[in-house]
């Protein structure tokens, strides 16, 4: 049945242009990825466009897809440069109208998707964190990859990772007792 | 192993990154100090503020939506692939109607400029500007 079939058989199904395929790694992948993306950037319209383009972008990279890393791995990597490119053009943005509009450019966590005040908090506190820091660790603590999968997805070295989680706890802490 | 490099490998180690003999280190010394402990302790808050954000499920329609806009992209990429000429020429044809509308609005441009595109666009000014 396709429902039992491994991500790996789907890809290469989706290597082979079977759309059933690459509907099942939608379905499989969609909340994971929103709920990444989404604590990623704090926004959640850009979140949803994002894990669109996300899986668009799977169909187009699953033909140059070696097995070397899992597939998740692999599917994270790309949101997340996805999601890093879009934070850098928020900051492009950002930069623009600084310079030439005096007005301040708010672009902050969307009040549609946060419904409980904590859940905004938290989403404050992260948004404060670095964008290696925060990525690594929901990564980590949210996603349970493991270091040498992070490593991967940032592609930096085993270490790097860790010193990266680390400072975002204790980041996190600091921000926390604020 | 003094505290702060405890302090230091704590995060590693409640993630079980670490390896078995420091792993054993910090067990062990995390058992006989209450200041590494609780450094443990708030690390684990940490990680327990994060697991704490709801997880939102994506609409029902979004993998319909997903794959209907990839037949989209997908259908355009064979339209593009068939015929890449009038790529380069439909727009260069726009282009020129466009430029020589605006410098001579009352007359048509009756030359096809299909024949001319042999012609890099700036001798094809250059030609315009000489039957002006």
């Amino acid at each position: 049945m396709r429902n039992e079939q491994s991500d790996l058989e789907l890809i290469r199904g989706v290597q082979s242009g079977d759309q059933g395929a690459f509907e099942q790694i939608v379905r499989r992948y969609q909340n994971r990825l929103f709920n990444f993306i989404f604590r990623y950037i704090g926004e959640s319209q850009s979140a949803e466009d994002i894990t669109q383009e996300v899986f668009l972008k799977v169909w187009q990279a699953a033909p140059s897809y070696e097995p070397r890393a899992e597939v998740s791995t692999w599917i994270f990597k790309i949101a997340y440069h996805l999601s890093l490119n879009e934070l850098r053009r928020r900051k492009r943005y950002r930069i623009f109208h600084d310079a030439f509009c005096r007005e301040e450019v708010h672009i902050c966590v969307s009040e549609q998707t946060i419904s409980s005040e904590s859940e905004s908090e938290i989403m404050q506190i992260l948004d404060r964190l670095p964008e290696n820091q925060r990525a690594a660790l929901l990564m980590r603590v949210n996603e349970g990859f493991s270091y040498r999968e992070i490593s991967q997805i940032l592609n930096t070295s085993v270490s790097a990772v860790e010193s990266l989680i680390f400072r975002a706890r204790t980041c996190l802490r600091q921000l926390r007792s604020r | 192993m003094n505290c702060r490099e405890i302090q230091k490998k704590i995060s590693a180690y409640r993630d079980k990154e670490s390896d078995a003999a420091i792993s054993r280190g910090i067990m062990s010394h995390i058992a006989e100090c209450a200041v590494c402990r609780e450094e443990s302790e708030a690390f684990q808050q940490a990680d327990d503020l994060l697991k704490s954000l709801p997880e939102y499920e994506m609409p029902p329609e979004f993998a319909g939506q997903t794959i209907l806009k990839l037949q989209a992209s997908l259908s355009g990429l064979r339209t593009r692939k068939s015929n890449w000429t009038e790529r380069i020429f439909n727009p260069a044809q726009e282009f020129f109607t466009a430029f020589f509308e605006l410098l001579e609005p009352s007359k048509r441009l009756d030359t096809p400029l299909k024949e001319l595109g042999d012609f890099p666009p700036l001798s094809m000014c250059y030609i315009y500007f000489k039957k002006l």
